[in-house]
């Protein structure tokens, strides 16, 4: 149901008659072609698929994080992350984490002088005295060096990634795809599009002041991934 | 307000060469990256077809998308709302905003809210607008209007910055004044716990949108700070006003949009952060969600198929950058917070060709906007076009020529025909810019997708209309006057 004091109606009457159709919403033009068939009709002519090797993937992948100012380290398995994630939170001088509640423990820091939060919807000032944070996410983009989280394993809520000052990310190879469309494609397929989806790409930025450029105004300043299997 | 009077600033402007300096390398860095990131792809030109024909399907079927979203945002728990025009917007959004018991509500500043001037109406009920934009945030501290469409804060330099945050954040707990440096990094974390602590205490967050997905429900902000995320991540509400044009058919159809709009408009492989939202996510963001459906005067550019293009425009900003004239006369020239070609065409069309003055004069027809126009649009055809219609129209009243947007319309094409006259126009124009630069890295160009593009837009209408002030200038008693009249922080290029 409209509310009715606002211009629903009209504003449609106005779309139909502009498009010269009848401004009644049940009207159906006998000449126009279904919409959903209009719509199949679009050329795409533009690269849906990377057919580069999975390894130029991956190189491309970590060229572009590279140029973007974040810190890419190597797993080669599993077993090497949690020592690669103590020796970073070390170096960063970070003493608190917060990590979604399903993050797989392998990832989690080893470290007894860091305290270790898990989320269990702690409020968002709560979160925001908290360091750093480690997820993994849905997948990520090569061409563009996307990482995309849509809160799914091991990501966690929004506030998560965004509140702490330092986001490590632990990304399996098998996650990156080559190009934009295919990470569209994969969301479709795997019926995420629902969901509450952030494409991070670097830290954030800005050069408002004097055109110096700044990494981090509000996000988290430091954006660190450790490719595995890489 | 200001307290220099016109001539005494515009020989400070006359002598700020570095601050002209400043934007020409900002415009000339964006529009070599555009450029070189639109260059990289070999399907640009392929996704450029795409996007061209994908928005002019969705126009096609504008009315019967929109009933789709609205369908879906319903489903996902968001509330959809009809604005036919600028004060029916105002309306909702204040009331929706009144609804909470808040008296302040924080900003991703976006065209469309600047569009219909949602600010004023905010504050004269009691709510105070907060711009969460860093170069935004700058400007509304200060009390004055932005500087210029890429880099808004730019006529403020460092030291400036610093006292201004020392005056304005007193109020901060642990910070520490005394020993606060003018350095942009420790500036720039200042204003990032200034505003961390406005994001954790208010309730009610306000954006425009850059796309919303018919077949979902979904809508998307990009940019670059992280103040959008935290606006949609941290307050119970969020309410995003939206174009109706910024409609998309399918989800997939993002993967075009997604690709052309941060190379065109900031020359970036993809910006720093994109979001995307489907009405309200249990236990993560805001848990009320308004969706706010903005005409405005769309409907009425629908109804001619050549000009119904003007509504596929994605707001990247990027002819602009590569418009000779928009280079020359700045923003002032356009009257409008849409600005360069894209605002020749539009700005006539949303508020009618009678209201448009000279705008549709305001081109060479050299084409360079066309080209580099991500989603293909024909703005010379349509400005020719535009140009007709107000001839004819002018034909058909007696008094035509000498009617005042006649003879602004001879004024204006006399300026574009000679080059150094727009020069020493542009000159005059600036004022009351006070820019110390140092050099400084532009990687990134100033907040988010720069320019009026993003969701963070654009700034208020200029105080003069350029017929006015072209009027003013030539009783020089008066323009000082004119000119005095408000504390208008604006050059020539600036957009307000
Ligand atoms: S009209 Fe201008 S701002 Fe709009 S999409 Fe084209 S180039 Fe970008």
């Amino acid at each position: 149901m409209t509310q009715p004091a606002d211009g629903r109606d009209a504003m449609l009457g106005d779309i139909r008659r502009a498009l010269g159709r009848e401004a009644s919403a049940h009207t159906v033009d006998a000449g126009r072609r279904p919409r959903q068939a209009d719509h199949d009709a679009i050329e795409r002519r533009y690269r849906r698929q990377d057919d580069a090797t999975r390894e130029a993937i991956t190189d491309r992948f970590r060229q572009r994080l590279e140029g973007l100012g974040v810190r890419v380290l190597e797993a080669a398995g599993e077993a090497e992350v949690r020592g690669i994630i103590d020796q970073r939170l070390k170096a960063s001088a970070i003493g608190s984490v917060i990590v979604p509640p399903d993050l797989p423990g392998a990832w989690c820091p080893g470290d007894e002088g860091v305290s270790l939060i898990t989320d269990d919807g702690h409020p968002a000032a709560a979160i925001n005295d908290i360091d750093g944070v480690i997820t993994g996410c849905r997948l990520a983009i090569a061409e563009t060096g996307s990482i995309v989280l849509d809160a799914g394993p091991a990501q966690g809520r929004r506030l998560l990634t965004l509140m702490p000052d330092y986001h490590l990310c632990v990304i399996d190879a098998a996650q990156v795809v080559g190009l934009v469309p295919e990470a569209m494609t994969q969301l479709v397929e795997t019926q995420r599009t629902c969901a509450p989806i952030t494409f991070i790409t670097g830290p954030s930025a800005t050069a408002d002041i004097e055109l110096s450029r700044v990494a981090g105004v509000h996000g988290p300043r430091r954006l660190e991934v450790i490719l595995l299997g890489g | 307000m200001s307290e220099t009077t016109f001539p005494e600033r515009a020989h400070q402007a006359l002598h700020d060469t570095q601050m002209r300096r400043n934007v020409k390398k900002a415009t000339t860095t964006i529009r070599e990256r555009t450029a070189r990131m639109a260059g990289e792809l070999p399907d640009w030109e392929a996704l450029r077809d795409a996007g061209s024909a994908l928005k002019a399907h969705t126009m096609a079927y504008l009315d019967e998308y929109l009933l789709e979203l609205e369908e879906r945002v319903q489903a996902a728990g968001g509330q959809v709302h009809w604005a036919r025009d600028a004060e029916e917007a105002r309306r909702i959004v204040v009331g929706l905003t009144r609804e909470h018991e808040t008296d302040r509500a924080i900003k991703i500043k976006s065209m469309t809210t600047d569009e219909v001037e949602l600010n004023p109406a905010l504050s004269e009920a009691g709510i105070e607008p907060v711009e969460t934009d860093l170069a935004d945030m700058i400007v509304q501290l200060g009390g004055d209007r932005p500087s210029h469409i890429l880099v808004p804060a730019i006529h403020r330099n460092r030291a400036e910055i610093r006292e201004l945050f020392v005056r304005e954040m007193r109020d901060m707990k642990d910070l520490s004044f005394e020993t606060l440096s003018d350095d942009p990094p420790e500036l720039t974390a200042t204003a990032r716990r200034y505003l961390r602590s406005r994001f954790l205490d208010t309730r009610v967050a306000i954006s425009g949108a850059n796309f919303a997905v018919a077949e979902t429900g979904s809508v998307s902000v990009v940019e670059s700070e992280g103040n959008g995320r935290m606006c949609l991540t941290v307050p119970d509400v969020m309410i995003s006003l939206m174009g109706i044009e910024k409609l998309i058919p399918r989800w997939q159809d993002l993967e075009v949009f997604l690709q052309l709009l941060p190379r065109a408009s900031t020359g970036e492989r993809m910006n720093p952060y994109t979001s995307l939202w489907t009405g309200v996510h249990e236990g993560d963001g805001p848990q009320t969600f308004h969706l706010v459906l903005l005409d405005n005067g769309r409907s009425r550019i629908l109804a001619d198929e050549q000009k119904r293009q003007t509504l596929h425009c994605i707001r990247c900003s990027r002819c602009l950058n590569v418009c000779p004239v928009y280079e020359r006369t700045g923003g002032h020239a356009y009257d409008s917070m849409y600005q360069g070609p894209i605002g020749a065409i539009l700005t006539p069309q949303l508020r009618g060709v009678e209201q448009a003055g000279t705008l549709a004069e305001a081109s060479t027809l050299c084409g360079a906007c066309q080209e580099a126009c991500p989603v293909k649009i024909d703005i010379p055809s349509i400005l020719v076009q535009l140009r007709g219609e107000k001839v004819a129209q002018q034909r058909r009243r007696p008094a035509g020529r000498l009617a005042p947007e006649s003879l602004a319309m001879q004024t204006a094409r006399w300026m574009f025909e000679r080059s150094e006259r727009l020069h020493g126009l542009q000159r005059l124009a600036r004022q009351g810019q006070k820019l110390i630069a140092r050099e400084g890295r532009i990687d990134r160009l100033p907040g988010a997708l720069g320019g009026w593009t993003r969701t963070r837009d654009m700034p208020a209408l200029p105080e003069q209309s350029f017929r006015e002030w072209w009027a003013a200038r030539q009783q020089p008693g008066q323009a000082g006057a004119q000119r005095g009249r408000g504390n208008h922080g604006g050059s020539d290029d600036s957009t307000g």
